[in-house]
């Protein structure tokens, strides 16, 4: 990106922190206004948005809250972090980049209720809470779990505080009641399935849901704090795992980069290929289990037994590789551990490619049926100008093929030629024939509705298996037996208080981004976890408008996003 | 790789439970107060035609009034508890099944700020704890199974 244009510009206080790694520029910007321009120009450079978070170094040099956003110049295949500092007050007010980046919506929100540090527009609904949900509790003082002045006892001491009272779960809803001649339907936050709390509100015209307000925050865990109270930066991948289940690997795998890049060591090759592999493991499997469940709401109850059960022999083959059905356990900062293998990469390559194929011929069958066909297309379309807003397998269904980590800052084993060729391959351009495809699907199929998302998983399946292939034959240039994980203990301790690191993984739903900060030794001073679901909940309602009630659960389940990875 | 091999490749490294065929009758409902998705995953794969939780009768239901069993999933977050008490008035009978380390004690999350500790009526009604992070289907399967043997719903 191109700050030039900022950096002539008499007035403006910026710094450019010199000796950088080349793919990484980190800026620090002196006040808000200055910020904002240069959210601006990097919209205009066609920069995304991948994380936005607050800290509090009041205890620390600087001496003040700072802000941090995180955000990719795919072109040039660069991370630019820009850090600015908003005073030490503790009613201290910072400009919204709400205009610029919608997606920093739910992070503004989210730094309101656990810093209470207020953006300047938007938090209207402010005292009903996000993340905290403040009606149901009165403290004596607001929370505020992630200041550092927060210490253990004293959140003790506040919670102890705490007086339970009853709202009506119609008065929280209150300062949203504005369009009063639209029938109202609340669902949740217990839903009548086995899935995650959450709750909805419709707003209907009959049967066609005119709007959606969502209202998350139920599962708020603070795993935040927790990264800061009661773990160190190597025990950290623990909890990191934790933040959401279906992605455990993708998580594990994006906190360990981050501390391996505050550390700056890479771990033997082995793991390296080990990791890319077992992340594409994750993928197929939770893809599998969504086209199993998105053909169950259509009442293909055949198929989705089939692929069900299809899901449950690669979970099957996770608990062999790794000892574990979600891959727990397996990264570790430094490398990966992998003692208990009962498999060996042939057994593998076997029972992917077994699977795989088994699942395109049914994946097929689902998506030639022409009563499933008239369920899907052209139902739950993402709107072109939200899908720019987008990250991960949404905006990928959209025509936004680009959106992938791997391909857009291809590092370590992305950086190869076979894998970015088998990456390219997933969609089939128009007009064009591939037979290496067992299912080609084509770019004119991804135009953002239920069908999109459905082909798009079952193109990444198939793409995930010979990727599954490719990195299982490269492994077998090594001695498997020999230990992939190297200490990294004395490299932290080399590294000075301030540091930082980030590490970004395209999980299966999209990029997951961890920022780690260390603090004294090898404790963790703030640890920023950001779920690709954090900014796709954002797009969701717009999804959702002007489709029937009925057709709800079939796009909801075509996103399947995670409540657990947005209320953290 | 033709039909049968491919299906000769699944079904030896797919795991088939072999439980004593035994008729029960069991609805359950589910409540999520703060897992991470794993073992609410770990509890729809008990619906998959490898375990089939039907055919010993046992099946999770919509409605908590229709339930003779909770099982609740997650640490108790303070934000859903309001909601968990409610589903437990709904029920007639009240007996609760805990699934996973967090349901026990908070496991990993247990020192968070977030946590409630769960009221009386949910703690004195625990029949049943399953172990694990999260727990293997066929664990949970066996943990309802045995709530069933023992008749610890009467």
């Amino acid at each position: 990106m191109d700050i030039d244009l900022v950096l002539r510009e008499p007035g403006n206080k910026i710094l450019e922190l010199p000796h950088q790694p080349d793919n990484q520029r980190h800026i620090i910007v002196g006040d808000g206004n200055t910020m904002l321009k240069l959210l601006h120009l990097a919209r205009e450079q066609g920069c995304f948005l991948r994380s936005m978070f607050a800290t509090d170094e009041r205890l620390r040099e600087g001496r003040c809250f700072k802000i941090y956003y995180l955000l990719s110049d795919d072109q040039n295949g660069q991370l630019m972090i820009f850090e600015t500092d908003i005073g030490h007050s503790e009613d201290v007010t910072y400009p919204s980049g709400r205009a610029i980046f919608p997606a920093v919506k739910a992070m503004e929100e989210q730094i309101y209720d656990l810093f209470g540090l207020k953006a300047d527009a938007g938090l209207e609904d402010a005292e009903n809470g996000y993340l905290l949900h403040s009606p149901a509790y009165s403290f004596e003082e607001a929370l505020l779990p992630l200041r550092r002045t927060r210490t253990e006892g004293r959140l003790k001491q506040i919670i102890q505080s705490g007086q339970k009272q009853r709202v009506s779960p119609a008065l929280r809803w209150d300062n949203m009641f504005a369009k009063r001649s639209i029938s109202l339907l609340s669902v949740g936050p217990v839903h009548a399935g086995i899935i995650e709390s959450g709750q909805f509100l419709f707003y209907l015209a009959g049967e066609v849901i005119e709007d959606l307000s969502l209202r998350l925050g139920y599962k708020h865990r603070g795993v935040e704090k927790l990264f800061e109270t009661h773990h160190t930066l190597e025990t950290g991948w623990k909890l990191a795992e934790k933040v959401s289940g279906d992605s455990s690997f993708a998580h594990s795998l994006a906190y360990c980069q981050a501390v391996e890049d505050i550390a700056q060591i890479t771990p033997p090759e082995t793991a390296l290929w080990w990791r890319a592999l077992l992340l594409e493991l994750e993928r197929v499997y939770n893809h599998i289990a969504d086209v199993s469940a998105l053909a169950q709401d259509m009442a293909y109850d055949r198929a989705a037994a089939k692929i069900a059960s299809l899901r449950e022999t690669l979970v099957e083959l996770n608990q062999r590789v790794s000892g574990n059905r979600f891959l727990r356990g397996v990264n570790l900062p430094g490398g990966i551990n992998l003692s208990i293998m009962e498999v060996n990469t042939l057994d593998i390559i076997t029972i992917v490619q077994a699977v795989s194929e088994e699942f395109l011929e049914w994946a097929k069958n689902v998506m030639e049926n022409p009563k499933c066909r008239e369920r899907m297309l052209g139902v739950g379309t993402l709107p072109p100008n939200e899908a720019t807003r987008a990250t991960g397998l949404a905006a990928r269904a959209s025509g936004l093929l680009h959106h992938d980590w791997r391909l857009q800052h291809p590092r370590g084993v992305y950086d190869d030629p076979e894998t970015q060729k088998i990456l390219l391959s997933t969609i089939v351009p128009d007009g064009e024939e591939n037979p290496t495809r067992q299912i080609p699907i084509y770019r004119h199929d991804l135009k953002g509705d239920v069908f999109a998302r459905l082909a798009l998983r079952v193109a990444e399946v198939e793409t995930s298996a010979k990727l599954i292939f490719h990195f299982a034959e490269r492994l077998q240039a090594f001695d498997l037996t020999r230990s992939a994980h190297i200490s990294i203990t004395d490299h932290l301790l080399k590294q000075p208080g301030l540091n930082f690191g980030v590490g970004i993984v395209e999980g299966w739903r999209g990029d997951i981004v961890y920022t780690v900060f260390k603090g004294q030794e090898d404790t963790i001073f703030r640890c920023n976890p950001r779920d690709p679901s954090i900014i796709n909940w954002q797009i969701f309602p717009a999804t959702v408008r002007g489709n029937r009630l009925a057709d709800f659960p079939l796009i909801n389940k075509s996103f399947n996003l995670s409540y657990a990875g947005f209320d953290l | 790789m033709d039909k049968k091999q491919r299906q000769k490749i699944i079904g030896t490294n797919t795991q088939k439970p072999h439980i004593p065929k035994k008729q029960y009758f069991l609805f359950i409902r589910h409540l999520d107060c703060g897992s991470c998705n794993a073992c609410e995953l770990e509890l729809n794969t008990l619906m998959n035609p490898v375990y089939d939780i039907g055919q010993y009768g046992i099946e999770f239901v919509a409605s908590p009034r229709h339930a003779r069993l909770l099982a609740i999933t997650g640490i108790f977050t303070r934000n859903l508890a309001e909601a968990a008490q409610l589903t437990l008035e709904a029920m007639l009978a009240r007996r609760i099944m805990t699934i996973g380390d967090c349901a026990k004690d908070g496991g990993e999350l247990k020192n968070s700020y977030a946590i409630v500790s769960r009221p009386k009526e949910i703690e004195e009604n625990i029949i049943q704890h399953i172990p694990g992070c999260p727990p293997a289907p066929m664990d949970i399967l066996n943990g309802i199974l045995a709530i069933c043997q023992k008749r610890l719903l009467k």
